[in-house]
């Protein structure tokens, strides 16, 4: 290893770079997702890479993590010529990746998943001794993380330092860390971003993939962007605007687009769509997640969930789209007591759902996007008659959907699991929005992932529905988003909804203290 | 992963990755390939047995291959084609049933149930024994099919481990009623029930045996992909097995799909069974299934659960059955001698599906280049 880079702290250029990347080509049946990518990471800096969903940031980050092998282009590291034929042969580079979706198994503890499939374990591996190892890294960083926890148990900030320590008891020194915000709020977010200063600080490279832009402003050292395979613009953060980034991005297509602001405000008439009364969700570890939760949504409004993940939004906007039963309380759909009914149910009494985790829920990655789109409506005519579907029929309205929504893909007949991250997020929203007329939409993270374009859409998209009188539960953790959306916050601390903010009254100071300290503001329910 | 050093300081890598993505083309390739193999490892067993390989596989093939041991093998064929492809619906869920035999035995004994109380002058009229032994043998099947299912649904049983016991449970009842209350009185002793009567029996007018059951075997795969490729059925029981939190998102009836799915599955084993008893041997007696059951999981698998490919791997199971009796009676060979290739090619598809997901590369790699 290149002892001589890590003595050297904060970048410069003019050492060797720890990776350059030249003219790197990437192809997929139909698509060029990387078109001749020169891409350069020196050793301490914080490298923000940006870009439009399907602009093949994840596919070169994959290929330098040895997932992909190019098509063309020279991969050097800390001046050395290498070829990657899979991660074991980044790894021994240190180069460690941390992905999009969260790679770890949940039923295992802390220190069970960072060391699985670790090479210096031996037969019979000394337990106390590695989670001591753990600890010392761990604090290292001022987290305070328990080897022992059970990793289900875990916040989305906790795993995030969990997939780090696989990365760095692997000796890692160039870590690559897809959208690792995308999960986390904002208070998590910052913990990270001064993991990552800390790291830098040591002379570790960090690329970090992000949608927001004001994230990459205030960490990083450069930023580069990606459009359409190719880089557009590299340079020094400091010598860059966040105007500027956000022309290069999106053109100039949507900037100043004002779909926002015409917004109606709620009809006020608007009859209960969703009631709960006492409502009660058990979580996976068989404790109460959601205690006693009273709420009204009526037709027209946006009510915006707020709170820390993990004080039980998930659990409750699972128990109300039928996946998870409550212990107690009551659901009412529009006039019928649906407790306890099933997903199909309540999809035919007009519920809508978005689900948090879109990978594991919403897609079926082995099937095609067409099969995908048939996922929801093949039951229904006129996609199908007597049993017999009408493959037709599907296809067409899944090229609309793909079309309405901008899904980047070669074809309807691409596998789901082709598409980036943002995309499978535009699939699943295009799908449910385009062929389903709810009167309640439960839309848990409907942005996630999504680049700032796709993420304006999608706002519009709901502003629109509420005003053609559907009520719609939003679960969000990007305060910004809910407080520009909603009619009525909602915050959820430790299972109980602890206030309810009406749309003048709300800051994000008074939220963050909502939410982190569970206490009560005044409720205008 | 696989290091060997070589002299010179080279290394010898074996490197296994996952493979992204499986094309129909690559797997097809992959499975014959493996199928050859199979039968090049049992060659060479067979050589080291002291058995000459060539001529045995000669023998065997030629044999099988006449018009007499052909219409055997599609015979033979029929019930293990027909239980095949009613364990592609229970795989293409996720449902790993290894029941068929037990499904196919209580076809047997149903359908048997049937003839037996009609030569005792109950029951039907002639003309309605055989919708009636066809119905009751699918719905002692399906039947049989469904308690594991009701197992894993209501408590979470694991299916593999009920579905076979529940194979044992069935073979042992047909023993139970065959040496006792059913024995043909007219027997001379021996552990069988009546005949069968020729009105309990499938058959096409003016054709044989083999062809008529031939063409109910293919009617039913091609009706099977219909099933999977046009219905909703079809398509949620895909979806089943492939991601369960997506079938309960989209709405899927998740118990009802598996019901249905197994249901069929062993409806068609349950079919099965009624064609060994009322064509192959003419009635029930122990061990009146040679295993069918078995190889149709094996087959099922070695043909990917696409109908089609099942078929004919169906048939080259029912030219092993047959090909036993052939290596006995001609050339002095244990006639377990097939059930070394069934088992081969058992593992070659396991092997298959290992391959068809990886990626293997053979690197040899010098000093001090990093790779
Ligand atoms: N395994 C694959 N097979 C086929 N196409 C792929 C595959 N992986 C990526 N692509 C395609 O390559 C392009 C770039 O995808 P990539 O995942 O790199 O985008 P991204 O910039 O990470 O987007 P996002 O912000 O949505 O995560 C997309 O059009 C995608 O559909
Ligand atoms: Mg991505």
């Amino acid at each position: 290893m290149a002892e001589d880079l890590l003595e050297r702290p904060g970048p410069s250029p003019t050492s060797i770079p720890k990776v350059e990347m030249r003219g790197i080509v990437k192809r997929f049946p139909g698509v060029v997702a990387n078109d001749g990518v020169d891409f350069t990471i020196y050793a301490g800096e914080i490298h923000a890479l940006l870009g439009e969903n399907g602009a093949g940031k994840t596919t070169l980050m994959n290929i330098l993590y040895g997932i992909y092998t190019p098509d063309a282009g020279v991969i050097r590291v800390r001046g050395v010529p290498v070829r990657l034929r899979s991660p074991r042969d980044a790894i021994r580079l240190g180069i460690g990746m941390v992905h999009q979706d969260f790679r770890l198994i949940e039923a295992h503890t802390v220190v069970e998943n960072v060391f699985l499939n670790y090479d210096g374990l031996g037969f019979i591996p000394k337990w106390s001794a590695l989670e001591s190892r753990l600890e010392e890294i761990a604090s290292n960083y001022g987290w305070r993380l328990d080897p022992r926890a059970r990793v289900g148990d875990l916040s989305p900030g906790e795993k995030q330092q969990v997939e780090l320590l696989k990365l760095l008891v692997r000796g890692a020194d160039i870590l690559l860390l897809d959208e690792p915000t995308s999960v986390l709020t904002p208070i998590e977010t910052k913990m990270l971003f001064k993991t990552m200063r800390r790291m830098a600080e040591e002379g570790k490279s960090i690329v970090l993939i992000t949608h927001k832009l004001s994230e990459a402003m205030s960490v990083s050292d450069r930023v580069t962007l990606m459009r359409r395979g190719k880089i557009v613009l590299s340079k020094p953060t400091k010598e860059a605007t966040i105007e500027e980034l956000s022309t290069a991005m999106v053109g100039a297509q949507l900037i100043g687009d004002a779909g926002l602001e015409e917004r109606q405000s709620a009809p006020a008439d608007g009859a209960p769509t969703l009631q709960l009364s006492a409502l009660s969700v058990m979580g996976d570890e068989g404790v109460l997640a959601v205690k006693d939760a009273d709420l009204t949504v009526y037709r027209g409004e946006i009510v915006g969930v707020a709170g820390v993940s993990g004080n039980g939004q998930t659990e409750l906007v699972e128990a109300i789209a039928g996946l998870r039963k409550p212990v107690r309380g009551r659901i009412i759909l529009n006039g019928a007591d649906v407790t306890g009914a099933s997903p199909r149910r309540l999809m035919e009494l007009g519920l809508t759902y978005i689900p948090p985790e879109g990978k594991k829920w919403g897609i079926v990655p082995e099937l095609s996007i067409y099969e995908n789109v048939a996922l929801r409506v093949a039951r229904y005519a006129p996609y199908s008659r007597l049993g017999v579907i009408n493959w037709r029929k599907v296809a067409e309205v899944a090229e609309k959907v793909v079309s309405e929504f901008r899904v980047d893909t070669a074809s309807i007949k691409s596998r789901a699991g082709s598409l980036s991250g943002g995309n499978v997020q535009r699939l699943i929203l295009g799908r449910e929005l385009t062929t389903s007329k709810p009167s309640l939409l439960v839309a848990a993270y409907p942005t996630k992932g999504l680049d700032i374009a796709a993420s304006e859409q999608v706002r519009r998209i709901l502003s629109k529905l509420r005003s053609e009188g559907v009520g719609v539960l939003m679960l969000s953790e990007d305060l910004d988003e809910i407080l520009e959306l909603s009619d009525r916050i909602v915050v959820m601390y430790g299972g109980r909804i602890v206030g309810v903010v009406g749309r003048g009254e709300a800051t994000p100071e008074l939220l963050g203290v909502m939410m982190s300290r569970g206490v009560a503001a005044s409720a205008s329910a | 992963m696989l290091r060997r050093s070589l002299p010179g300081g080279l290394k010898l890598l074996v490197r296994v990755e996952r493979r992204p993505e499986v094309t129909p083309r690559y797997s097809i390739i992959v499975s014959l390939g493996m199928l050859l193999l199979a039968f090049l490892a049992s060659g060479l067993i067979f050589q080291l047995l002291g058995f000459s390989a060539l001529h045995i596989y000669r023998s065997f093939f030629t044999a099988l291959l006449s018009p007499i041991m052909l219409e055997e093998v599609f015979r033979r064929s029929a019930p293990i084609i027909l239980a095949s492809i009613g364990l592609c619906y229970s795989y293409r869920m996720g449902f790993w049933n290894i029941g068929a035999e037990g499904q196919l035995y209580m076809g047997m004994i149903a359908a048997t149930g049937v003839v037996v109380l009609h030569s005792a002058g109950y029951g039907t009229g002639q003309h309605l024994l055989l919708p009636t032994v066809i119905a009751a043998s699918m719905v002692a099947g399906g039947a049989w099919g469904l308690v594991p299912v009701i197992l894993k649904v209501r408590f979470g049983a694991n299916e593999i481990i009920t579905t076979l016991m529940l194979n044992y449970t069935a073979i042992l009842l047909a023993d139970f009623l065959v040496h006792g209350a059913w024995k043909d009185p007219a027997g001379y002793g021996f552990a069988q029930t009546v005949q069968f009567p020729s009105t309990a029996r499938i058959s096409i007018p003016g054709v044989s045996d083999a062809v008529a059951y031939l063409v109910l075997a293919m009617a039913v795969t091609v009706l099977t992909l219909l099933v999977f490729k046009f219905t909703v059925f079809g398509f949620e029981s895909k979806i089943v097995g492939l991601n369960i939190y997506a079938s309960r998102y989209a709405g899927v009836g998740i118990s009802s799909i598996l019901v249905r799915g197994v249901f069929i599955s062993g409806a068609l084993a349950g079919l099965a069974g009624l064609i060994v008893v009322s064509g192959l041997i003419g009635r029930l007696r122990p061990g009146a299934s040679p295993g069918y059951g078995y190889h149709a999981i094996i087959a099922s698998m070695l043909g990917g659960l696409y109908p089609p490919a099942v078929f004919f791997s169906s048939i080259l199971f029912g030219m092993l059955v047959t090909g036993g009796d052939l290596l006995q009676a001609s050339l002095q060979m244990p006639k377990s001698g097939v059930e070394i290739i069934m088992a081969m090619i058992f593992l070659a598809t396991i092997v298959a599906e290992f391959v068809k997901r990886h990626r293997l590369t053979i690197v040899v790699r010098g000093r001090g280049v990093v790779a």
